[in-house]
């Protein structure tokens, strides 16, 4: 209840209680005088009515005066007094008290704010000792972190459920557009090519990467622990939306007891190696054809000529025609194909080596869902070897055993491995009909997708990288069972090519420079409303729009953004996107922002904006001031845009009136003056989001000291707040 | 006795079926030249050859397609068919094998291997 309201509530309380004490006390006196006393004291009243009104007025109004002045100057001022002392004793030490009220309050405020001085020289001694502590030790953390950030190649760290923990500078060029090396990228805007993902701190590596590829590498991995192999690593291969092709490095991360805490990604983009091996292969198999075709009709035409010397002159004349232009076919492809082929660098794609009997098992398994094979292994033992994206290549096979069941209604049932010479077979066998050459080339065509999720390369990319093809076979002269059959290149000699990756432990301290106790977070998924709130993950946010007016057809301009993870603002993840709103700046609202047409030509519209605004929020909380006003307008949008907030929203200015409900006014800049924190620039959105998140971030303890641990807490004592009531 | 038998050469280069064309002629046989898959099909059925003699990359229909229409077609299975490739990769050669070729030569070839193998082929 406010206090105002408090103070009339008492002085009512107080003047019925006064009232029934008296009438009370006179009926008391009454019943104690004889009836002559009664009719002489009735006589008296009515001769003096007006001295007996006067005084009971009088003594009412000093009542009530007394009780006004008591309220103006110790009750008020003492409320206040607590709420302001909380501020200095929590988030804003150099807050001083300031309180107009009784002689004894404003000794105590000056008592309070005396305390404070000797408790700020204090701290500031404390605090320096610590920053000389601290600048050792963050030397160090520079050096290693700068070491981190020059990586050529990206790392990534991530829990055991897929969150990001830590990525350094290369990791966010190659996964993540909306950062780019040239610098363009800090001011967070959108881009036709960002991938529908982002890359943060605390959130899901899955947006980024396809899960079944990390969850494979992961299978792959426990598998070599359980069988104690030395490496321990697991490759695969990511092709992003813009088909960058990245070798990705899969190494665990054990805890003390050897539990599974987490995993380490290394990325290398290998797009440009590939591309320049692919063209330099096209050009030598066209460059070898080339060559056999000629060399062929040479040495035919010219033994023909040494075997019929006799020949007529006319078929010697085509002879010659033909020696004379297949040699300067020769020159020509010496002269012009074979320059260039040398700036082509070998490489191809990773592929780890493998026997071939754990390649089939591996399909077997995988492939459960869409046939149930039998295995037959003839001629392969352990020197069979071959080389493979594992992934990929089970991902391939389950496509062909897919396309033969729905295409040709072929239910393959067994699968053969044989290894005739230098090519392992992999036999696809069915009771029916062979599969057309003309069918097997349009599937090549066919990225692997379907049930699989979004894995982009067709199936021809996939065998090419493999050097592999499938291909149809008639199994017996009656034609009733035939097969698809794999060739996949046989590896020669086992070698080890890759570098062995021994597993990593992490270190029995607590890192320096980065925050690992996320891996320590209670719980991976909690009911997010019984969540505490310094563990949650915001998206704080601000919008700017043409006017206050969102059901009158105003618009939002600019969106501004900031993520808070384990209670920390990360600068290096925002949004800070102008719209075009589709209609001109009112000049009333030009005055306040800043932003006129000309700023906003050209920028993308609030569909665009909304749906990467939406991904940046995805399974965070939204903060905002006056958060009310900024979900009006995102709601008004849901119609055009499809999209929907869904997150949990809290609102600083309903906070505020929960912690100081003593004080009318809970602006933003009243808030942040009263906590502490500086605003550089209001009415700019992403300033307001950093402003509003800092807000934030110090109303949590303060909160916290209210009993108000949870979010749910803060929503239900949210909904209690005056300004909860607030409509747009 | 091979004298008489039909062959038929698909190969879209001219410096190679010219010679080809000359050397079986040369051998007594009958010849005929096409240069692409889809003519091959079509000669198949009027020229009716003993023995294919099939290049590997032909415009349209290339030469695996040949094979394997030429092969699943019991009518016509019986008719010889021999790769004249310049793929040479193993792979390539388990393909046409595969498809059920009798022979795959890969170029640079020699006369007397291509003669050798077509009158084997034609006498079994």
């Amino acid at each position: 209840m406010k206090l105002n309201n408090k103070f009339w509530l008492f002085a009512i309380v107080c003047m019925i209680f006064t009232t029934a004490v008296v009438v009370t006390l006179a009926a008391l006196f009454w019943r104690q005088l004889n009836l002559s006393e009664q009719q002489l004291l009735i006589g008296l009243f009515k001769t003096q009515i007006w001295y007996f009104f006067s005084t009971a007025v009088f003594l009412f109004a000093a009542f009530g005066f007394t009780l006004d002045w008591f309220f103006r100057f110790y009750i008020i001022p003492l409320n206040q007094l607590i709420e302001e002392t909380q501020v200095m004793n929590t988030v804003n030490p150099a807050h001083r008290l300031t309180i107009n009220g009784g002689r004894e309050v404003k000794a105590l405020a000056e008592l309070i704010n005396t305390c404070g001085d000797q408790y700020e020289t204090a701290k500031h001694v404390i605090d320096q000792t610590v920053e000389t502590a601290k600048a050792k030790t963050e030397t160090e953390k520079n050096i290693l972190a700068a070491i981190m950030a020059e990586l050529t190649q990206g790392v990534l760290i991530c829990d055991p459920v897929g969150r990001i923990l830590l990525y350094n500078r290369r990791a966010q060029q190659v996964l993540n557009k909306v950062h780019r090396p040239d610098g363009a990228d800090r001011t967070g805007e959108w881009k036709e090519a960002d991938p529908d993902g982002f890359l943060g701190l605390h959130r899901s590596i899955y947006s980024l990467i396809e899960k079944n590829l990390v969850q494979y590498a992961l299978k792959e991995i426990q598998r070599k622990l359980d069988q104690k192999k030395e490496n321990v690593s697991s490759h695969f291969v990511v092709v992003t939306r813009g088909r960058r092709q990245l070798r990705v490095e899969t190494l665990p991360i054990l805890d003390a007891d050897q539990r599974f805490a987490g995993f380490v990604l290394i990325f290398s983009d290998i797009t440009h190696q590939l591309e320049d091996a692919g063209r330099l292969n096209q050009r030598l198999k066209k460059m070898a054809r080339s060559l056999r075709s000629s060399i062929a009709a040479i040495r035919s035409a010219v033994d023909l000529m040494i075997q019929f010397p006799d020949m007529a002159g006319d078929e010697k004349k085509n002879f010659l025609g033909i020696l004379s232009s297949e040699t300067r076919s020769l020159s020509r492809l010496l002269g012009t194909e074979l320059n260039g082929t040398g700036s082509f660098a070998k490489s191809r794609w990773p592929l780890s080596p493998i026997l071939a009997t754990d390649f089939i098992s591996t399909l077997k398994n995988e492939a459960k869902p869409i046939a149930d094979l039998t295995v037959e292994v003839a001629e392969c033992d352990t020197r069979c070897m071959i080389r493979v994206d594992n992934y990929s290549l089970v991902l391939a096979m389950q496509f062909v055993l897919d396309c033969l069941k729905k295409e040709c209604q072929a239910n393959c049932d067994r699968i053969r491995l044989t290894a005739p010479g230098n090519l392992v077979q992999v036999d696809l066998i069915w009771q029916g009909e062979p599969v057309k050459i003309e069918a097997l080339r349009r599937w090549n065509d066919l990225p692997l997708a379907g049930s699989q999720g979004d894995y982009p390369l067709t199936l021809k990319e996939v065998l090419a990288n493999h050097q592999a093809e499938i291909w149809p076979h008639t199994e017996d002269p009656i034609g009733a069972e035939t097969c698809l059959r794999l060739f996949i290149p046989m590896v020669q000699s086992e070698g080890r090519s890759e570098d062995t990756r021994t597993v990593t432990l992490p270190p029995k301290g607590r890192p320096d420079f980065y925050d690992f106790d996320l891996f320590n977070q209670a719980g991976q998924t909690p009911e997010i409303e019984n969540r505490m709130l310094g563990e949650l993950t915001y998206t704080v946010f601000d919008t700017e729009t043409t006017g206050l007016d969102p059901r009158g057809g105003d618009e939002i301009i600019s969106i501004g953004a900031i993520r808070v993870v384990n209670g920390r603002l990360l600068h290096s993840e925002t949004i800070n996107q102008l719209v075009a709103p589709g209609r001109p700046v009112p000049v009333d609202s030009f005055k306040y922002h800043g932003i006129d047409d000309g700023m906003l030509e050209g920028k993308p519209s609030i569909e665009k904006a909304l749906s990467f605004f939406h991904r940046f929020t995805q399974n965070t909380v939204l903060v905002a001031h006056n958060a009310a006003f900024d979900m009006r307008m995102l709601q008004m949008k849901e119609t055009l845009t499809g999209i929907r907030f869904i997150n949990p929203v809290l609102d600083t200015m309903h906070l505020s009136a929960i912690l100081h409900p003593a004080h009318r006014d809970h602006s933003l800049n009243t808030i942040a003056r009263r906590l502490g924190v500086v605003v550089t620039k209001r009415h700019d959105a992403l300033s307001d989001a950093i402003a509003t998140g800092e807000v934030f971030l110090k109303m949590i303890s303060l909160l916290n000291e209210q009993g108000i641990h949870t979010l749910k807490d803060a929503r239900i004592a949210s909904q209690r707040t005056y300004y909860a009531r607030l409509k747009y | 006795m091979v004298m008489g038998h039909k062959i038929l050469i698909v190969d879209d280069e001219p410096s190679i079926t010219v010679p080809l064309k000359f050397l079986m002629e040369q051998n007594q046989f009958e010849v005929m030249v096409v240069h692409s898959g889809e003519d091959a099909l079509a000669a198949i059925e009027h020229f009716e050859p003993h023995l294919v003699l099939l290049d590997v990359l032909l415009p349209a229909v290339d030469g695996f397609q040949v094979c394997q229409n030429l092969k699943s077609d019991p009518r016509r299975k019986s008719i010889k068919v021999i790769f004249l490739s310049a793929m040479t990769r193993d792979l390539d050669i388990a393909k046409g094998n595969t498809l059920g070729a009798d022979a795959y030569i890969t170029k640079p070839f020699s006369n007397a291997d291509v003669v050798r193998q077509v009158k084997d082929l034609l006498s079994s």
